[in-house]
């Protein structure tokens, strides 16, 4: 469904979007006395500092909310549901008063949206406070015992969480002289010990400083492996890596490249804060097949839209294909196409999957 | 699955002290981190930490508060780096200690349980704690950057590392092969050209005579690089193998000492072998060996001058052999002593009486003997002559 409007079309959800964004603060103030006036007991019993918090929340919830309407992923708000779930109950917050908020939310866009605008923000919003009940209270380990390499991850991870890499890197290394193959390695070690990590970072149970020296250690363990990576037979395929720029979170797609590498991909790995046109002169420069690029926060996409624009638009970027991957991608499995890629991946290896297949089409 | 050594629960540790800082009162301890015993700040930190708590209570005194300190705690037998803060109250020190910036939240929610004057000091000290951490994120941020930054370079470096490794493979296929074809028609160039030399021998004129000889030379000479061609090709490809048998090293060398005095004599240079100890069998390829013997006595001669002596010697070490070929001939400087054992590395040195070099006998040497174990070095002074020394491993 597209709006005409003086002769430029526009999308309406983009436009809900961006409504919410620009009368963020003001819905903020509308919901909270809402919420206060549905339950005095809350406005009474509140400090000023927890007023405080309370319309911060608020405002999160519409930040949220902005960014899944602009998609048209009703997953990204679920997910911004599910952290809240986890998160609210360790500081004080109890699950009946967030789904309270989000009703404030709901009534106060039903009365100030337009209400074209409002058909789907307030969808999101009543099916939020449905699936609250459902959602799990706590994020789970990815390391169970039943993972194939459980036990080597384990031993890994509390090798990082006691700042010993040379033990995690020796861990690793014995492992390979046994004969385990990087490609294993890689999905049953280092992927689930990111996912770990980041897990135990959302739960306030690790510190930054930890958090960046663990990735920081798999990081270079990752780097010991290169000779056997790179000495694959090539089949003169190229792919040209690219995060988005101010992203700090590199390893997954490190994986990927890796991954693409290890099937004979001649891979280009060009990171983060990568101008646009230094990856347009990339992939021309390589002749690439294909251009990866990875997001791991939800606020990042606009920003890969934007890119794969500026791509589309280059004369180089009419013949290659582009594939997305990151949190957000793993949340909603259709949202590459709301951002104008031709594929996406779970994980590396199904990565190198969706690339030999889009450039087979 | 149990993890260990890392904080795994939300931490939030308020505590009031004294200047000395003796806890006077315990507020709020999620954790159960203070135990009766531990009466002291000094106590609750990790002895490797407590010269920085001593720091920590002097700036505190000093400067009236002291933020985001990173201090081990050993907890219940678990170690935890904790970030404390404190600030001086009407009635003393008032010290947070929290896991991370997150762990702030809970202090704030148990600010609200404290009369007003310690509320407002505690939500004054996390907030000055809030900011204090959100400088050091900007560096942490920075450091991971640079880290990201680093990994990207070691990346490039070791694809550009395997694609000139394959290039050096290409490298060695192609001069390997090349050289083999070769090979072949210069044979039969340098056996039609004997053959030649034979049939006119009595019939030619001086001048064809003479132009036979050069020709033969230069097949010779041409013949010989293409063997160190092969040679160096195979080596380098990996392929140096060694056929080791059981070897008497000091017959080895009075049979080639033997062969290269015919051809010295001819320059008029005299090679003497020194006499030879007790000497053990060694496990070597003996044909490899003597390719390095020839090599260096062959250098040593084309290098003396007429009239000159060549020495060799062969001594027995401590579980080793080593053999040392010595002359007074041209010498070589120290920048080329440098350059000599890579391929084609020194100059292009012509003997005294105008032989030439293929410029790989040496680099071909030098691997033979390290092939075994060994090593190849020199001493020269450029003008005085040179000494070639390799050992075996005995």
């Amino acid at each position: 469904m597209l709006v005409e409007n003086d002769g430029i079309t526009e999308n309406p959800n983009k436009l809900a979007g961006d409504y919410l964004n620009a009368r963020r603060a003001e819905l903020a103030q509308f919901a909270m006395h809402r919420q206060y006036s549905q339950q005095p007991e809350l406005e009474s019993g509140y400090s000023e500092r927890q007023k405080i918090h309370a319309l911060e929340d608020m405002n999160y919830h519409l930040q949220y909310l902005a960014e899944a309407v602009t998609r048209e992923s009703p997953l990204l708000f679920e997910d911004y549901l599910r952290w809240l779930k986890v998160f609210l109950p360790r500081v004080g917050v109890g699950e009946g008063d967030v789904v309270n908020s989000l009703a404030a939310v709901k009534e106060t866009l039903s009365e100030m949206m337009p209400v074209e605008l409002a058909v789907l923000p307030t969808r999101y919003l009543a099916e939020g406070m449905i699936r609250m009940t459902t959602l799990p209270g706590d994020l789970p380990t990815v390391l169970g015992e039943s993972a194939p390499m459980a036990l080597l991850a384990t031993q890994y991870l509390n090798s990082l969480l006691r700042a010993d890499r040379r033990t995690a890197s020796r861990l690793i290394l014995e492992d390979v002289e046994k004969g385990a193959s990087v490609r294993d390695l890689y999905l049953g070690v280092f992927q689930p010990v990111q996912l770990e990590i980041g897990r135990l970072w959302q739960l306030g149970k690790i510190t930054v400083a930890q958090e960046h020296f663990c990735t920081a250690a798999t990081q270079m363990v990752m780097s010991q492996l290169y000779p056997l990576i790179f000495r694959q037979e090539r089949n003169g395929r190229t792919f040209v890596a690219s995060c988005i720029s101010g992203e700090l979170h590199e390893i997954g797609l490190r994986f990927v490249a890796d991954f693409f590498e290890m099937d004979g991909w001649d891979t280009y790995y060009l990171g983060a804060n990568v101008p646009t046109t230094a990856i347009i002169s990339s992939l021309k420069e390589q002749k690439a097949d294909l251009l990866g690029i990875s997001a791991t926060m939800p606020f990042h996409l606009s920003k890969v839209e934007a890119l794969i624009r500026d791509v589309r638009q280059s004369e180089v970027g009419r013949r290659v294909k582009i594939m997305v991957g990151g949190y957000p991608f793993t949340l909603d499995p259709d949202l590459w196409s709301k951002v104008g890629a031709d594929g996406s991946a779970r994980d590396a290896q199904e990565a190198v999957r969706v690339g030999e297949q889009l450039l087979a089409e | 699955m149990e993890l260990q050594g890392s904080p795994y629960s939300l931490i939030s540790l308020v505590f009031l002290a004294d200047a000395t800082g003796r806890v006077l009162s315990t507020l709020n301890d999620t954790l159960g981190l203070m135990t009766p015993s531990q009466n002291t700040i000094l106590q609750l930190i990790d002895p490797a930490d407590r010269i920085k708590a001593a720091s920590f209570l002097s700036a505190i005194s000093s400067s009236g508060s002291a933020l985001c300190w990173e201090m081990t705690v050993p907890g219940a037998g678990i170690p935890q780096v904790l970030q404390f803060s404190a600030c001086s109250v009407s009635n003393g020190l008032l010290v947070m200690a929290v896991g991370g910036v997150s762990d702030l939240m809970l202090v704030t929610a148990f600010a609200e349980t404290l009369d007003e004057e310690l509320q407002a000091s505690l939500l004054q000290l996390v907030q000055a704690h809030r900011t204090q951490c959100g400088t050091q994120m900007v560096y942490w941020d920075a450091l991971m950057q640079l880290n990201n930054e680093l990994l990207d370079l070691q990346r490039q470096l070791a694809k550009k590392n395997i694609q000139l490794e394959r290039v050096l493979e290409e490298k060695n296929r192609v001069s390997g092969m090349v050289a083999h074809d070769l090979r072949n028609p210069l044979a039969i160039m340098e056996m039609y050209g004997e053959y030649l030399q034979e049939e006119t021998a009595s019939s030619a004129s001086p001048q064809v005579t003479e132009f036979l000889a050069i020709q033969q030379r230069s097949l010779r000479f041409m013949r010989g690089m293409v063997d160190d061609l092969l040679d160096f090709s195979a080596i380098e490809a990996g392929y140096l193998r060694l056929e080791r048998q059981e070897t008497d090293p000091a017959a080895l060398l009075k049979e080639v000492v033997t062969h290269q005095c015919t051809l010295a004599r001819r320059k008029g240079i005299e090679i003497i072998l020194l006499p030879v100890p007790a000497c053990p069998v060694l496990l070597i390829d003996p044909d490899k060996i003597e390719q390095v013997l020839n090599n260096l006595i062959s250098n040593a001669v084309k290098f003396s001058h007429a009239g000159q002596v060549i020495e060799v010697r062969l001594t027995v070490g401590e579980g080793e052999v080593e053999v040392a070929v010595s002359d007074h001939g041209l010498g070589i400087s120290l920048e080329n002593q440098k350059k000599i054992f890579q391929p084609f590395g020194g100059p292009r040195k012509i003997g005294t009486a105008g032989e030439k070099s293929t410029g790989l006998g040496l680099a071909i040497a030098r691997r033979i003997v390290e092939g075994h174990g060994g090593h190849l070095r020199v001493q020269s002074v450029l003008g005085e002559g040179s000494a070639f020394t390799f050992s075996l491993p005995a």
